[in-house]
């Protein structure tokens, strides 16, 4: 039986001052030697890397625990300051409490009558911790407060202007303050008047911040790094810890020799400064503090701070084992909810496996095969066995080919073998950057040869995935309950819905849009052999009935994709393709075009496959599978829906080149035309505007207005030349297929292959900049015409002429400097808002409250209804429902008929 | 307000309260600033206020009455509309003259704050099908909300749909329903800034674009959407369309007089202004082409820079130019005067630099450049109920917190939707309510809602480490460990989603088998 374990939870984190007694209390020892090691490279007593503040070199024991390297968490030493330091993370404060309080009898400069106004509420979010946001702002007024009066009201003296040179020098009238002076004041302090100051008086006393005793960190927090030369190089902290003692020593010497007041300044000074940089080497009006190459220190506070820092870089984020990473390809023969594992990577992440007296045997057979077993199939052997002991104690030891028979007849119940990845195994799978929660999904692993991972195509868009080089990680899971929540919550059916907008996320790319397109548009026959080939691909019931024509057997495309519908689907809409035909009135079923889908009892009885049916994002097939089947059935179909295409594009033959960008002459001609016109009416508008004959549109001046004039002109024309590519290629054309199916580009894209590139601009203008007056030297100055300003008449068939080359380079270099941009603008928005909005959640009434129970909402988005179940936002879907109660009547009455 | 409190006997009052309205008449006397209709309040024990009384009028004695509160005699007659239940304390209110009332006797004024005005209800539901299906709906228990009723409504009357399917299709559309229901524990926050933040790089970055008028530059894509959750004082390009009232929608020539009301002309829009240091004066030269254009005549002029309140200056006025001059030897004075009167507005509303009329669905509407929500909504002529800013902190300022959020929902959608990008907009409600549920509008970021977080740690794991861990130190903060920051931080489950929840699985005791 697995014993429960205990689970402890931490209740709280306080947060408090360190006193000089507390510093000294938990300091091991005192360090007074600025050494650290000795010739024979052994620490240094009461140096910086003595034994009391841990080890961290195997073979040495803690001379305060006694521990080894593995068990000494480091402690605590201290430093004896000769004289007071001003900590430099308090500046603000120490200014502040100097100011609000009298320099002669410490009182804050307010009638007590004044101040218990503010008591009970400083009391309570202060001393007892509940929540207030406006405690800063009631301690800013009354510091503010105090801080303007002249006169203590309690003593009557009278008060001097405070002003600080940065970074750390206090002045009084103009004379210097030195911080034990400072140190003295803040001890008179009363304790009741701390809360005012923004002090918990159970916490922290004002004189804390100003240091005495410097606490030591332990060796573990700054360790030697040995390098391979044998050379140590010590830790940044280290450094400046010796800098700290050095000067120390020499301004206590210097004190008890009785040196001139100006050299113990100098030193004391000195002093400060490197105990400022000690905690902040960034502060502003101090030089940072130089490793001897030149480069700045990294001392306390840079540790913490900033992506690289210890918050964001080791505590929100951690490196983790068992993980993988490599280059990833498609693979259409996966299922979407598996993920393809090289075996190298395979033999090297492991699964921990418990042994019972009920896999025993297997697990046996599993160890005996080593950590590389040789088999012509990829069979799971194990890298180690971890031994549990009674005292709980975990023993790691690894398998070598050698010791894997004695290892496994030694296996026994309980001891735990780090088992190879096996088929089947549940994984988790993502790219970076991970912007959503399906950016990393749980994923069933399929070993294969090759060195890459693999997936199925549809999974592409949920990753934002390419395979042009991407990389992506694969982390195994290494405990039950993690493995179980992945499998219920993480897999990637789970994930076929987007919460972003209520639609498939998962679905039909590219190809998949295509070869779905061929099979279906104009009910193609498809002789029987190769049918089958197709179907050999997918899993079916039974086959459609075949028709016969000049005594061969052929089945209909639409025939074949029915097979892959569930049996009680029933829906219409209109495909991707209709959008191109025009049509005046919608003839629903009865469509020429075969543009509009008609889904009855699993049977696609008319219409088009294309991007409105099946892609991701956009398929209204697939959203309302994803919504009303559950999300195993709609992974089947998208498996089936990838593998089918496939298929058909693979066995139907598809391909696109140069030839489907031919157009007879005329129509060059046509196209001419129109771009010689719309060049005739710029030069016009040229004319007219240089002749003070065009009036400005309102609100604009004469030059943005023929700008604008002149940038529609040219748009104009490029739309009518797109119009006339699209009118004189069909649907036999590929290129048009992939565009009016949805699969990928445009007709306009075309139009730039076959037609023009047209007007090229940055930040949405024509091209201006450059030389004085010109865009480049091949024109006349003060040239506004189309091709001086960034027209490329050419088509990409054509080619470009060099200026317009160069236009289409800044265009395009435009849109490359954009995305950079961007990235990093939206990703910083997106972390704010995470940062912002990480603790919200619905509790049991349908509240949104965060964790510490505001309340945000009363009702989850006013209806409780979850976006990712809803059917594009709406929490019903409308026409299902009436399709659901009327039947067929429902679309009758749909199309108008009675 | 001036209002009153009124001791009661018991018996005979639950007499009136039965009897509402009723015409009741007192001996008591009201000083004159005592206006109706107002609110007054009832008191039974002399202490505690159970009932807030409606009165419409008062009367003076002669009119008829149906009770007497005494035989004596009556001085004024209360129409005594409505009563409702309240519990309510002396010292909840202020009263008139005295202080600490512990009793009373008769009656006593106090001073309440006046109701705010009640805010009409939005456009009423008037649609037939709608209320059969509502009637459906309450009867059978379904507690559809609104808008499926309404979207149902829509269909049934385009597609002519019998009766006697509506309780069906109500049934089947709960049952769509309750399957799309949120499960408790979602992390629905995370959800919502990943759905607001993943399509964010598909955004336009481009800054300007022309955006229902070609006249009107609006900020848009990315940079927009990154305004709205700075909760910005103003945002770069602000904005309003301005919708008018019935009467002047279809007038050109009243709407463009409008918009002479509306369009702020400064004093260096129509004149071109000359200094002369030596002399302390300033020359403004009007351009009388300019000042047609804007329909502005020379008074408007005049009047406005008799507005400026240093009294040290002297204006002289000849032909077209107007000569100012600074009797004060301070040239920073000068300096000062020079640019307010630069500045000056002459006519229209401050902040709008430019008013554009256009046609629309049959109606005229003003575009702006620039925003002053209060100025336009006092304006006379423009429909309050349509009239729209995309500037939300003005938004705040003027009609409060719960229109802020609304504004925060309805600019984030759109400038999504603007860019072609499907984003659900409850995650969007859920970033407004945030924003918005202190009372005040809230920037997403380190000065608003993340700054303000309860957790040291997550505070010190976003922005500005250093300070936050000194300063809690200063403080003695404890951190409870609720949030999800910390909780990774210190390598805890999070408690939200299967976190939120303890579920042990108990097996059960299996029973030994005898052999």
């Amino acid at each position: 039986m697995i014993e429960p374990e205990v689970k402890k939870r931490i209740n709280g984190l306080k947060f408090a001052l360190l006193s000089p007694d507390e510093i000294r209390k938990m300091s091991a020892i005192k360090i007074t030697t600025a050494d650290t090691y000795d010739e024979e490279g052994f620490p240094i007593d009461r140096g910086l890397m003595d034994l009391h503040l841990g080890v961290i070199e195997p073979g040495l024991r803690c001379k305060t625990c006694n521990g080894t390297v593995k068990e000494c968490p480091g402690h605590y030493g201290h430093i004896e300051l000769a004289m007071p330091v001003i900590h430099i993370g308090y500046v603000k404060e120490i200014k502040e409490i100097l100011e609000a309080t009298c320099s002669s009898c410490g009182r804050i400069k307010m009638k007590d009558d004044e101040l218990q106004v503010y008591r009970p509420l400083l009391e309570r979010s202060i001393m007892n911790g509940e929540e207030s946001f406006d405690t800063l702002e009631i301690v800013r007024k009354i510091i503010s407060e105090a801080s303007a009066r002249d006169v203590c009201p309690h003593c009557g003296m009278e008060q001097h202007k405070i002003t600080l040179d940065k970074p750390s020098t206090f002045r009084e009238n103009g004379r210097k303050l030195s911080p034990k002076e400072i140190r003295e004041r803040f001890e008179k302090i009363k304790e009741d008047d701390l809360i005012f100051l923004g002090l918990n008086p159970n916490t922290s006393r004002p004189e804390w911040m100003i240091l005495t005793v410097l606490s030591v960190p332990p060796v573990n927090v700054r360790p030697t790094i040995t390098l391979e030369t044998g050379e140590r190089s010590e830790d940044d902290l280290t450094h400046k810890l010796v800098d700290i003692i050095r000067i120390n020593q020499r301004l206590r010497d210097s004190k008890d020799s009785g040196a001139p007041q100006l050299i113990i300044e100098d030193l004391w000074e000195l002093l400060q400064y490197h105990v400022t940089t000690y905690f902040d080497n960034q502060t502003s009006g101090l030089p940072p503090a130089r490793h001897r190459s030149g480069r700045p220190l990294k001392t306390l506070v840079q540790r913490l701070k900033g992506k690289e820092g210890r918050f964001r870089a080791n505590l929100s984020g951690k490196r983790v084992n068992f993980s993988a990473r490599t280059v990833i390809s498609p693979e259409p023969f996966l299922s979407i909810n598996e993920v393809g594992v090289p075996e190298d990577a395979a033999r090297e992440l492991t699964v921990p496996v418990t042994v019972t007296p009920y896999n025993i045997e297997e697990l046996k057979e599993i160890v005996k095969r080593g950590p590389n077993p040789k088999s012509d199939r990829y069979l799971p052997g194990a890298n180690y066995v971890i031994k549990i002991s009674e005292n709980g104690k975990r023993d790691r030891t690894k398998i070598l080919e050698t010791t894997a028979e004695k290892v496994a007849n030694d296996l026994d119940v309980g001891m735990i073998v780090e088992r190879h990845l096996m088929s089947g195994d549940v994984v988790l799978f993502n790219r970076q950057p991970s912007l959503h929660r399906m950016s990393m999904m749980a994923h069933k692993v399929r070993i294969m040869k090759g060195k890459t991972f693999r997936f199925n195509l549809a999974v592409c868009p949920p990753y934002n995935a390419d395979f042009d080089g991407d990389e992506m990680n694969l982390h195994v899971l290494q405990g039950e309950e993690a493995r179980a929540e992945a499998k219920v919550l993480m897999l990637v059916q789970e994930h076929i819905r987007s919460p972003r907008f209520g639609g498939p996320i998962i679905g039909g790319v590219h190809d998949h849009i295509t070869g779905l397109f061929l099979l279906t548009y104009g009910n193609p026959m498809i002789p029987r052999e190769q049918a089958l080939h197709i179907l050999s691909y997918i899993e079916y019931d039974d086959l459609p009935e075949p028709t016969e024509k000049n005594g061969r057997l052929y089945y209909r495309g639409k025939d074949l994709f029915s097979l892959i519908l569930p049996r009680d689907l029933n829906i219409e809409y209109k495909s991707a393709v209709c959008k191109g035909f025009g049509c005046s009135e919608c003839k629903f079923a009865n469509c020429p075009y075969d543009a509009y889908v008609v889904i009855r009892n699993g049977k696609l009885i008319s219409g088009t496959i294309d991007k409105a049916s099946i892609a991701a994002f956009d398929g209204i097939l697939l959203n309302k599978i994803s919504k009303n089947y559950s999300s195993a059935e709609t992974a089947k179909f998208i498996d089936n829906m990838t593998r089918l295409s496939i298929g058909v594009i693979s066995s139907l033959g598809f391909t696109t080149g140069i030839d489907d960008s031919d157009v007879p002459e005329e129509t060059e001609y046509e196209i001419d035309e129109i771009f010689n016109n719309a060049l005739v009416d710029v030069e016009r508008l040229i004319d007219s505007y240089q002749k003070g004959l065009l009036t400005p549109s309102p609100g604009k001046s004469l030059e943005e207005t023929l700008e604008e004039r002149i940038m529609k002109v040219l748009s104009d024309a490029q739309k009518r030349a797109g119009d006339i590519v699209g009118r004189h290629l069909g649907l036999n054309n590929s290129t048009v297929i992939m565009a009016r199916s949805g699969a990928r580009a445009s007709v306009l894209n075309l139009a730039q292959v076959i037609a023009s590139m047209g007007q090229q601009s940055v930040r949405g203008k024509r091209i201006h900049r450059g030389y004085l007056g010109r865009t480049l030297p091949h024109f006349k100055k003060g040239d506004l015409g189309a091709f001086a300003r960034g027209f490329v008449k050419s088509s990409l068939k054509k080619g470009m002429n060099p200026t317009e080359y160069f236009f289409q380079s800044i265009g395009g270099r435009e849109g490359l400097v954009d995305t950079a941009v961007r990235t990093s603008r939206s990703g910083y928005m997106q972390r704010r808002l995470i940062n912002a909005l990480e603790d919200l959640k619905v509790t049991e009434d349908m509240y949104v409250m965060d964790t510490s129970e505001n309340l945000i909402q009363l009702y989850y988005g006013e209806d409780g209804i979850d976006p990712t179940r809803s059917m594009n936002g709406s929490s019903v879907d409308y026409d299902d429902v009436m399709y659901r109660v009327m039947g067929e009547d429902f679309y009758r009455k749909v199309r108008g008929e009675k | 307000m001036l209002t009153f409190i009124w001791k009661e006997n018991e018996s005979k009052w639950n007499e009136i309260i039965k009897k509402l309205p009723v015409r009741y008449g007192v001996d008591f006397n009201f000083p004159e600033e005592i206006t109706t209709p107002l609110r007054a309040y009832v008191t039974l024990d002399g202490k505690t206020i159970k009932h807030v009384v409606t009165i419409n009028d008062i009367l003076p004695k002669g009119e008829k009455y149906d009770f007497a509160r005494t035989t004596k005699g009556v001085h004024y007659i209360l129409l005594i509309e409505k009563v409702a239940e309240a519990k309510l304390n002396l010292n909840d209110f202020e009263f008139v003259g005295k202080k600490n009332v512990k009793y009373i006797q008769k009656i006593a004024f106090v001073n309440v704050e006046e109701e705010a005005p009640k805010i009409p209800v939005k456009s009423k539901i008037d649609d037939e099908i709608y209320f059969k299906l509502k009637e459906i709906d309450e009867r059978n228990g379904y507690g559809l909300p609104d808008n499926v009723l309404l979207e149902f409504s829509k269909r049934i009357k385009k597609y002519s749909i019998k009766e006697e399917y509506y309780k069906k299709i109500l049934e089947e559309a709960r049952k769509d329903f309750n399957r799309a229901t949120i499960d408790p524990y979602e992390a629905v926050g995370i959800i919502a800034a990943q759905s607001i933040g993943e399509p964010g790089t598909q955004l336009t970055l481009r800054t300007f674009h022309f955006a229902g008028v070609a006249e009107v530059n609006i900020t848009q894509g990315l940079p927009r959407l990154i305004e709205i959750v700075d909760a910005r004082i103003k945002p770069s390009t602000p904005t309003m369309t301005i919708y008018l009232e019935n009467n002047i929608r279809s007038d050109k020539e009243k709407a463009e007089l409008l918009i002479k009301k509306i369009e702020s002309t400064r004093i260096m829009d129509i004149a071109d202004l000359e200094i002369s240091i030596t002399d302390m004066l300033i020359d403004i030269k009007l351009d009388e082409e300019k000042m047609r254009k804007r329909k502005i005549v020379k008074s408007e002029v005049f009047d406005s820079i008799k507005r400026i309140k240093d009294k040290n200056i002297t204006i002289k006025e000849e032909g077209n130019r107007i000569t100012v001059i600074l009797e004060d030897p301070s040239y920073h004075r000068f300096y000062v005067l020079y640019e307010n009167l630069k500045n000056m507005i002459v006519s229209g509303i401050k902040g709008i630099e430019r008013a554009i009329l256009k046609e629309e669905n049959g109606e005229y509407k003003i575009y702006t450049q620039g925003s002053n929500l209060k100025s336009v909504l006092e304006l006379e002529g423009v429909d309050i109920r349509r009239t729209r800013t995309n500037d939300i902190m003005e938004i705040y300022e003027v009609l409060g917190i719960e229109a802020a959020r609304n504004a925060i929902i309805e600019e984030s959608y759109n400038t999504l939707k603007d860019q072609g990008l499907e984003v659900d907009i409850r995650h969007l409600m859920l970033v407004a309510d945030m924003m918005t549920y202190n009372g005040m509008v809230e920037a997403v970021g380190r000065h608003g809602i993340a700054g303000k977080k309860s957790s040291v740690l997550a505070r010190a794991a976003f922005e500005i480490t250093a300070k936050h861990l000194l300063q809690a130190g200063l403080l003695g903060e404890v951190d409870n460990l609720r949030g999800v920051a910390e909780n990774i931080i210190v390598g805890q489950p999070i408690t939200l989603g299967t976190g939120a929840i303890t579920l042990i699985y108990k097996p059960p005791e299996r029973k030994e088998k005898k052999r």
